[in-house]
């Protein structure tokens, strides 16, 4: 009786399918190749077997791959977001911060100078106050920023107070401190003068747009 | 989309000599066109596995689009270590899971989408057997044979049909299979050795 082995040493076992299927699929190392292949050299009913499993493997490997409809690709990038590596993406956020309009020219100068104009007045009018000293403001503000920051902020204030530069800040302060009224308040109205322009552009550009839309190019800087 | 502004836009890459790692890789980069050069090579392998395993070209394209779209999106996770064809069939394979797993039998059709409502319809959406690249008495018969091919490979269970699809027609190698199904070797190996065996049954009217 005929029997059915993976091992094909022996002449008279056929193959298993899966040996017969390797074989025809090329996927058998050497050593089984020419064995099973000896075998199969010399029996027909294996012979005709595996035919059939090489002409099944052509007919599969013939089918057609399908492709899908035109446009496909256009249509998978219309959802997908376009990976940007870091340094581009904080190039693009710089660029994204740097005005490309008066409008937004105008805004950035408003938001630096508001602050700063804040800072003037509140500094000339506590000058201005008898008994305030610009020694005794440097040393409120040191105090307040040093318990603010707590341990480290007061290590920092501390190293920042021996340094050159803190002598430079103070020298400045009482040379302030020392001008005439009239050269603070000439500042004050130079930057009053900015922000006010500042912010009247902006509202020109955001909210009166349609109707000044000609005095645009008028308006940079 | 356009290119992102840089040096890089401006020099063209010769993406046919680049692996798919090294494209994935200046995709990374925030190059559209190597984006363009992954649905090329891949549009065709993917679309016809999740086709032939649907049968139903629209709902086919929809779940290749959401393929392309999950894998493109994720790009930053690729770990180049692996293929990246194991990924993206991986992720078609678990998208045409779940769809068939909601779908209900009866809808496998060769004839085209059960959705089509006119003949143009079904036959827009009806599976291409064979290559147009013959003549006519070629075509037609090689037609009918490959119809009758596709006809068998719908009747075979999903994963002896994907394992099947992927090894013989997509060319994949036994562990891409495994690792695409999420099963092991062995497993892959005896569905596509029952695959056969049950192909061959449902052909045997063809061998005289």
């Amino acid at each position: 009786m005929e029997t059915r082995s993976n091992d094909v040493s022996n002449s008279h076992q056929h193959p298993t399918p899966e040996r017969l299927q390797a074989l025809a699929e090329q996927s058998l190392d050497e050593a089984e190749r020419v064995s099973v292949q000896s075998h199969v050299a010399s029996c027909e009913r294996c012979q005709a077997e595996l035919e059939e499993w090489q002409s099944l493997f052509t007919m599969l490997a013939a089918l057609p791959q399908q492709a899908p409809s035109a446009g496909f690709a256009q249509r998978v990038m219309a959802g997908v977001v376009v990976h940007q590596p870091w340094p581009v993406r904080v190039g693009a956020l710089l660029r994204r911060l740097v005005p490309e309009t008066t409008a937004g020219w105008a805004t950035a100068t408003a938001v630096l100078a508001l602050p700063v104009l804040a800072c003037t007045g509140l500094l000339t009018w506590l000058m201005s106050q008898p008994g305030v000293t610009a020694q005794g403001l440097w040393l409120i503000l040191a105090n307040g920023v040093s318990s603010a920051t707590g341990a480290a902020g007061s290590w920092l204030w501390s190293q920042w107070l021996q340094s050159p530069l803190a002598a430079y800040a103070v020298t400045a302060f009482h040379a302030i401190g020392s001008r005439s009224g009239g050269v603070i308040g000439l500042s004050l109205v130079a930057l009053a003068t900015l922000t006010a322009g500042s912010v009247w552009i902006l509202y020109e550009n955001l909210f009166r747009r349609r109707a000044r839309r000609t005095h645009y190019a008028s308006y940079s800087f | 989309m356009q290119e992102p502004p840089g040096n890089h836009a401006a020099k063209p890459v010769n993406y046919a000599e680049l692996t798919d790692q090294d494209v994935v890789a200046h995709a990374l980069q925030g190059r559209e066109s190597a984006y363009r050069e992954l649905i090329g090579r891949y549009e065709r392998p993917v679309f016809s596995v999740i086709y032939r395993m649907i049968r139903d070209r629209e709902q086919a394209e929809d779940l290749a689009q959401e393929t392309f779209i999950k894998v493109f999106n994720a790009l930053n996770r690729y770990d180049p270590k692996y293929k990246f064809s194991s990924w993206i069939f991986k992720i078609a394979h678990n998208a045409t899971v779940d769809l068939l797993r909601k779908k209900e039998p009866a809808t496998l059709s060769l004839d085209g989408s059960p959705h089509a409502r006119t003949e143009e319809q079904a036959e827009a959406s009806s599976l291409t057997a064979v290559s147009h690249d013959e003549n006519p008495e070629q075509y037609t018969s090689s037609k009918e044979l490959g119809g009758e091919i596709e006809a068998a490979l719908a009747e075979l269970r999903p994963e002896y049909r994907e394992a099947l699809i992927l090894w013989h027609i997509e060319g994949r190698p036994y562990d891409e299979i495994a690792e695409i199904m999420d099963l092991p070797l062995g497993t892959v190996k005896t569905y596509i050795h029952r695959g056969r065996n049950e192909l061959r049954g449902l052909l045997e009217h063809l061998r005289s």
